[in-house]
């Protein structure tokens, strides 16, 4: 088990380390933030002496090495535009994101299983048929366009929601529609197939042999076994969601990290965009490493090692 | 904006169509801006978002009023010396800051002082041609200039002057969030990422502000801005000129336009192939169909010039007329000037101007209609905004200067004097930008500037094409008046 942890934790320090490196070249490669942040008129001189000051003048190694022996010592540099420390901002817009992802994923996750669960109790082909039908056809519009179609519906012509921001549960809802909605079909076609494999499974029959009603069945015996697999994927989906979360939160104007990271690569605040694509690798690894053990929390067949 | 007071809104609404008088009803607007600032410390953000929010909560020693005038605003007055090298603000009496302690020549000296002092100051890179700044009394501040500099009562507008008190205590980082300025507003809180909220400051000098509350809101998404002011969640927001026909049409907002101060013009890096060849950036002035593009791209957004400066801008010239489109003269002039077919480039940058790419490719249309080709350069915004900086473009491109000082001096100090962004020098030029910047006399400065104007036109040192019109999108319960440098101002 220590074993375990820390040669995944040796495999996530590694993973940051490289998402890391290729941000600082990339975001870099872009072009000077100085001219930028400075008045049209501003002279050679004076651009030259703000990027003295702020150390983007010199090789760009030297950068590289004092922003990762800064990083070990847990600094991620100060933000270039704003002065103060570059993981306080990326803090301060990180809980609007994990929010959003959260309830959305648990609100798309626990709608699956109750469609799915509900189609097998009846154990009726057509209306999983049907759910399965809805969710793919929502599914196959995508989140941003969905998310601008809701806007103009609810919002704009008949003024029931708010379109942007997040100042009451109300601009909750649009967000965690869209997102929660596309989620659906992936989950409840993975449980749907799990369902089938198991229909015919010997302790399923003898579970009905024994005259176990059918909500018990699917219910208690059924669907935990049938979640097992959807874990691993949710798990990564889950990161994907949050790395997805960029464009969409542009739609709704929604004060998260995605809007920020924007924001940040069009002024080159490096340090911002590095601290932000570090905390989102962070949140994919640790949800990774969640998912992991919660794997072998459930199937008692499987050992970390 | 709570959808209750939507309601309440569209009664107040209703209200003033009944005859009700002003926007009494309307206690808070939520006025769009297109980007976040970094900070509210005017010597540290001088982007233009920035800035914006400055005209709410600080004042400037003189201001620009909706027609591109300076007026007064701390200063009640001032005066210059003859060389134009000394300036003596005269400041009003009982200025206070939203604290409650007086505001006087002292804290209007450090706010200088700071930013000139501080290498990272960004508002100081607007104030080099300061040599120095002193109190003379509580109300009155003397500027020494490095040089003359006529336009320096309308420089002034940019900078916010704080509290010295308050910025001394709080240190830089803090003020930054916490601004204390002496403004028509002051600041209540900043909600990262979606709204800063200011409310009015009972204890303001001058007029007080015109609404209760003001909260401005970063929105930088075109789309999202015009969805969110139709929905009632804005009270004004910058509509994208694509938008605004569906806009119009839905009919839930009112649509307002205002001409911007803004120039959209072709330039040229006249050491590529061809291009330092006057015939040939005459050929090219000549192809393009003004008219057609901006009535039938631009919805009529926009209105053709022949000059860099807008109508508001001062020194613009209004005797020179927009070219218009003659193919035949552009052919002949290309023949005259051995023009061989080879590709030039058109640089653009994919955002910021208004429908960027098809103009950019009605420009390459009407170049290969001539007979020229052209390849695309696009390039992303700040990247192509460092290879303007640098005069890195690589022939032909497609930009815009909108001076927010409304003033010729800086868009043709930066596009044509020699040493600066341009590629195209000329010494008449450079004597006319000499003698306007040290002359007293407004008018034979706007003269000057004008003859500069002239100059570009007669020998095509960029082609200007628009200047284009900022729309709004505005709450029809609110009133409100734009202004030509696009800042949304509630005084």
């Amino acid at each position: 088990m220590t074993r375990y942890l820390v040669v995944r934790l040796a495999g996530a320090a590694a993973t940051l380390l490289a998402v890391l490196t290729f941000v600082f070249v990339l975001v870099r490669l872009a072009g000077d933030p100085v001219r930028l942040m400075m008045p049209d008129q501003a002279t050679a001189a004076e651009v030259e002496a703000v990027r003295e000051a702020l150390g983007l003048n010199r090789p760009l190694i030297v950068q590289y090495w004092d922003f990762l022996t800064s990083a070990l010592g847990g600094s991620l540099g100060d933000s270039l535009r704003q002065g103060r420390p570059a993981l306080e901002v990326v803090l301060e817009r990180m809980p609007a994101t994990l929010e959003l992802a959260f309830l959305s994923f648990a609100i798309g996750f626990a709608a699956a299983v109750a469609l799915a669960a509900t189609a097998e109790v009846a154990g009726s082909k057509r209306l999983r048929g049907l759910f399965l039908w809805i969710a793919t056809a929502r599914q196959s519009a995508p989140p941003f366009l969905f998310g601008i179609v809701m806007v103009l519906i609810l919002s704009v012509n008949l003024g029931l929601l708010p379109a942007i921001g997040r100042n009451s549960w109300l601009s909750y809802v649009i967000p965690v529609l869209t997102i929660s909605t596309f989620e659906i079909a992936l989950y409840l076609r993975l449980i749907g197939s799990a369902f089938d494999e198991m229909r015919e499974a010997d302790w399923v029959r003898t579970a009905r042999a024994k005259g176990v009603s059918r909500p018990r069945l699917v219910l208690r015996h059924m669907l935990p076994n049938a979640l097992l697999p959807v874990v691993t994927v949710a798990g990564i989906n889950l990161g994907v969601l949050i790395g997805g979360l960029v464009v969409l939160e542009t739609v709704f104007n929604w004060p998260g990290l995605g809007r920020l990271i924007i924001d940040s690569v069009n002024n080159r605040d490096f340090p911002v965009v590095q601290a932000g694509v570090l905390a989102i690798a962070a949140s994919f690894i640790v949800i990774n490493l969640a998912v992991d053990f919660l794997y072998a929390a459930l199937d008692p067949r499987v050992r970390l090692a | 904006m709570t959808h209750s007071l939507r309601l309440a809104a569209a009664a107040s609404a209703l209200a003033l169509a009944a005859g009700a008088a002003g926007a009494q009803g309307v206690e808070t607007v939520y006025p769009a801006l297109y980007g976040e600032p970094s900070n509210l410390d005017p010597i540290y953000d001088t982007n233009l978002p920035a800035l914006n929010v400055y005209y709410a909560i600080y004042d400037r020693l003189a201001t620009i009023d909706a027609e591109g005038r300076v007026q007064p605003q701390m200063a009640s007055s001032w005066t210059y010396s003859d060389d134009l090298k000394t300036w003596t603000f005269t400041l009003n009496e009982g200025m206070t800051c939203h604290t409650g302690e007086p505001m006087d020549a002292a804290d209007v000296v450090f706010t200088y002082k700071t930013a000139l002092s501080e290498t990272t100051s960004r508002l100081g890179g607007y104030f080099g041609l300061i040599e120095s700044v002193e109190a003379t009394s509580p109300t009155e501040v003397v500027f020494q200039l490095k040089a003359p500099f006529a336009p320096f009562d309308r420089q002034t507008t940019l900078a916010g002057i704080v509290c010295q008190e308050q910025y001394e205590a709080m240190g830089k980082e803090a003020f930054g969030r916490n601004p204390v300025g002496s403004g028509p507003y002051k600041f209540v809180e900043w909600s990262a990422g979606d709204s800063i909220a200011t409310t009015r400051y009972e204890g303001y000098f001058g007029e007080p502000g015109q609404y209760p509350n003001v909260v401005f809101k970063p929105v930088p998404d075109g789309t999202t801005r015009a969805n969110s002011v139709q929905s009632g969640d804005l009270s004004m927001a910058l509509l994208e000129p694509s938008l605004v026909p569906a806009v119009k049409e839905a009919g839930a907002v009112e649509v307002v336009t205002q001409p911007s101060n803004r120039v959209i013009y072709v330039g040229f890096n006249s050491n590529a192939p061809f291009l330092g060849e006057e015939k040939v950036r005459k050929a090219i002035d000549l192809s393009i169909d003004r008219k057609l593009i901006g009535e039938n791209l631009l919805n009529g957004a926009v209105t053709p010039v022949a000059q860099l400066l807008a109508p508001v801008t001062f020194g613009y010239n209004p005797d020179l007329k927009p070219t218009e489109q003659d193919l035949d003269a552009a052919k002949a002039l290309l023949e005259e000037a051995g023009y061989d077919g080879s590709t030039i480039t058109l640089s653009y940058p994919t955002t910021g101007l208004p429908q960027v790419d098809q103009l950019a490719q009605a420009v390459a249309y009407f170049m290969g209609q001539a007979g020229m080709k052209v390849e695309f350069d696009a390039q992303e915004q700040t990247t192509f905004l460092n290879n303007w900086f640098t005069s890195k473009l690589p022939g032909v491109y497609i930009f815009a200067f909108a001076p927010s000082v409304i003033d010729g001096n800086l868009p043709y100090h930066m596009l044509l004097k020699t040493g600066g962004q341009g590629y195209t020098f000329d010494a008449r030029i450079d004597a006319l930008m000499d003698q306007q910047i040290a002359e007293t006399d407004g008018d034979k400065r706007a003269e000057l500037l004008g003859q500069v104007g002239e100059i570009v036109y007669e020998r095509t040192i960029y082609a200007p094409l628009f200047n284009d019109d900022y729309i709004y999108g505005v709450a029809k319960d609110v009133e409100w008046t734009p202004r030509p440098d696009g800042m949304m101002t509630f005084r």
